[in-house]
């Protein structure tokens, strides 16, 4: 491996740090204020759709339809879903698959607030950080992955690390 | 016949994964980069529509001005409040016409990948600007400053123009 592609992994592996930061500061304070139950799940969505008028018509009526008659289930599997993601992120294990998780969810976020009032661009650039981490095999760096790597040599299907 | 586009589906899925795995051992990972440059260019011109010249204004809702006010409202180091205020502000017309001329000069480098080491340079320059000076304003998410700061100091360090922009045109990429 050159000087010039060492670089580009520690590059990545920085930016799959920072992105696994985001998920867990995120996460904490999301924690503390309650987003994580029934009621908070509930409380985000009226936040998004009417507060910060974001959301296209299907979108919402997806959502309607589908987490919001299981908000209780959703917000568990939302808080196991974004630990787990964050922690992988941090640590760079089962990277690929983490960041592929992170980038739907990124994207979801700006399903959910395109065409209203926040700043759209955040969500592009989580959703673009989080593919790129996951396009890049970003864990081999500063990440478990590379001892994944060294053990088992390359995944066998798929792209686990 | 749908066993057959089953098939069909199948083999393209396991040709894009075969191409994505190939991508990635083979080399260092900079066509992702290259991709994230040209969509943090497209941000950056489009931030451009609520600073258009001659006023500076959007049709409707913040422009510049309102953005420099709240930046001296809410001021999280008391030192670029009063820059915001006493100097920037009485010479708004000058300083709108920097902001502007940089941010275009940023997102088109990055867009097209000329220059890009420059543009990332000024573009970090810029995004630690917007995230000292919209720290505490309301509503305003620090994070988004920093991975902003973040994406232009990686472009800065790597070879980013040189996939997929003009930069590898000029000096072609050891890729």
């Amino acid at each position: 491996m050159g000087q010039g592609e060492i670089k580009l992994r520690r590059v990545v592996a920085l930016l799959r740090i920072t992105v696994g930061l985001i998920l867990l500061v995120t996460w904490y304070d999301n924690l503390r204020k309650g987003v994580y139950t029934s009621e908070g799940i509930v409380d985000l969505f009226n936040y998004i759709f009417h507060d910060k008028e974001g959301g296209a018509p299907f979108y919402r009526t997806i959502i309607n339809s589908t987490i919001l008659q299981v908000p209780g289930l959703f917000a568990v599997f939302q808080m196991v879903a974004e630990l787990l993601m964050g922690l992988a992120l941090l640590f760079g294990v089962f990277t690929p698959l983490a960041a592929a998780g992170a980038t739907l969810f990124f994207f979801n976020l700006f399903l959910a607030y395109f065409g209203g009032l926040e700043w759209i661009w955040t969500y592009v650039l989580l959703t673009v950080s989080a593919l790129v981490v996951a396009l890049s095999q970003a864990g081999r760096s500063w990440g478990l992955d590379s001892a994944l790597l060294r053990r088992l040599g390359e995944p066998p299907t798929g792209l686990l690390w | 016949m749908n066993f057959l586009v089953f098939l069909r589906v199948s083999a393209s899925w396991r040709h894009c994964v075969a191409f994505l795995r190939g991508q990635m051992n083979a080399q260092a990972p900079l066509w992702p980069i290259a991709m994230a440059r040209a969509i943090i260019g497209v941000l950056w011109l489009f931030s451009l529509r609520w600073k258009l010249p001659p006023d500076f204004m959007p049709p409707e809702g913040r422009g510049l001005i309102d953005w420099l006010r709240l930046e001296v409202a809410h001021a999280a180091f008391p030192l670029y409040g009063a820059f915001v205020e006493r100097v920037a502000l009485p010479n708004f017309t000058l300083f709108a016409w920097l902001i502007f001329l940089a941010e275009l000069a940023v997102g088109l480098s990055l867009l097209t990948g000329a220059f890009t080491r420059i543009g990332a340079l000024l573009g970090l320059g810029m995004a630690v600007n917007l995230g000292i000076g919209l720290l505490d304003v309301p509503g305003e998410w620090p994070w988004s400053y920093a991975m902003l700061a973040m994406w232009h100091g990686l472009f800065l360090v790597t070879d980013a123009g040189r996939v997929w922009g003009v930069d590898g045109k000029r000096v072609p990429s050891a890729q």
